[in-house]
């Protein structure tokens, strides 16, 4: 348990950027060097932590903890995952607001703010085949950004993104399983 | 009166960590309705939010949580935030560890899921122009040299493989001494 704890605290306070940063850490650190999990079963986790909705890493964490000593080694990994980004996190805000005023900060968060337009890019581009792949796919996007952005400019009118994230889950369901089956069964 | 606020803030944490599907940049979207159109934060916030959960080790939720909370109410804040955008993932996570993998293969899931896919880019889109349009398209007209360093960047993320990590602390460099005269 101290070694789950070990490690996933360290994995938690050298990754940078979320999920997908820390998979090459999971893998050397658990599968690697200690040989609990395989390459082929983080590989899944990976691919159900993107499913399942909640935080990445968390998820990660969770899931691949969870094959290598069950529901407690989990519960102890995650923790251990989310711990030092907390604890990094409560310095740097106390840090910050005696800094915000400071010109250098200022002049450094306006240089990241570029960095950060430049990641939504990247992140876009990452994501364009796996996400609006095909035609339906692209028709759901404009829907979705219409509701989401479009309308609330427009008219006022704010909607709710989780609303907009169930409604594509059941149209994805009713357009993409029933009527397939439909048209498979006659 | 605190534990209300701190009740209120879970919640809407938890919220947010229960509809986050694919990564914290997904996130951006729901913060602003949640966060920023309710009072609790300023869009300014919310961009410099951005930048120190990109800039700090650990997950972009986490760290956009702790953040959060630590700003508005401090570490009882941090604390709420942070168990709140965790507590889902957790429940969800331990729920489905037993059988995950038969669920994510079997047909209805996946159906759903690829009616979320294209919403997830939605967000990730809408979160860009609500977030960098402000930090790029100020009131007082284009902020060329944000701009050009977004372009740069872009480019150097695309084709290269230079860690994001590493670049973002060359941007913040940039900023810290290039950038300091006018805010």
């Amino acid at each position: 348990m101290a070694t789950i704890f070990a490690a996933t605290f360290k994995i938690g306070l050298f990754t940078f950027g979320g999920g997908l940063a820390m998979i090459p850490f999971l893998q050397a650190e658990f599968s690697e060097k200690r040989g609990w999990v395989s390459t082929e079963e983080l590989a899944n986790v990976v691919a159900a932590a993107q499913t399942l909705p909640g935080v990445m890493a968390v998820n990660t964490s969770l899931l691949t903890c969870y094959r290598v000593g069950g529901a407690a080694a989990a519960i102890v990994g995650t923790v251990g995952a989310i711990l030092p980004s907390f604890l990094v996190l409560i310095l740097v805000s106390v840090f910050y607001d005696a800094f915000i005023g400071n010109a250098y900060v200022r002049g450094a968060l306006r240089g990241v703010g570029g960095a950060v337009a430049a990641m939504f890019v990247n992140t876009l581009i990452k994501m364009r085949k796996t996400n609006v792949g095909d035609w339906w796919a692209f028709a759901f996007f404009i829907v979705a950004f219409a509701l989401i952005y479009v309308v609330p400019l427009v008219t006022g009118v704010e909607i709710n993104v989780i609303f907009v994230i169930l409604g594509a889950g059941l149209a994805g369901f009713l357009i993409f399983h029933v009527a397939d089956r439909g048209r498979g069964s006659v | 009166m605190l534990l209300l606020k701190l009740a209120e803030l879970f919640l809407i944490f938890a919220k947010i960590g229960l509809f986050t599907i694919g990564g914290g940049l997904a996130m951006l979207p729901l913060i602003r309705q949640e966060l920023v159109e309710r009072g609790y934060m300023t869009l300014k916030d919310t961009l410099d939010m951005v930048a120190i959960s990109q800039m700090t080790p650990g997950p972009f939720a986490v760290n956009a949580a702790t953040f959060a909370g630590m700003r508005m109410y401090g570490v009882a804040g941090a604390a709420a935030a942070t168990l709140g955008a965790v507590l889902p993932s957790f429940v969800v996570c331990l729920a489905v560890a037993k059988r995950f993998f038969r669920l994510l293969d079997s047909s209805p899931t996946r159906s759903i899921m690829r009616g979320i896919r294209p919403v997830v880019y939605a967000l990730i889109f809408s979160g860009m122009i609500s977030i960098s349009g402000g930090a790029i398209f100020a009131t007082d007209g284009v902020d060329w040299a944000v701009l050009s360093i977004a372009l740069v960047t872009t480019l150097l993320l695309w084709k290269t493989k230079i860690s994001p990590i590493l670049l973002i602390l060359a941007c913040a460099a940039v900023g810290a001494l290039f950038l300091r005269g006018t805010v």
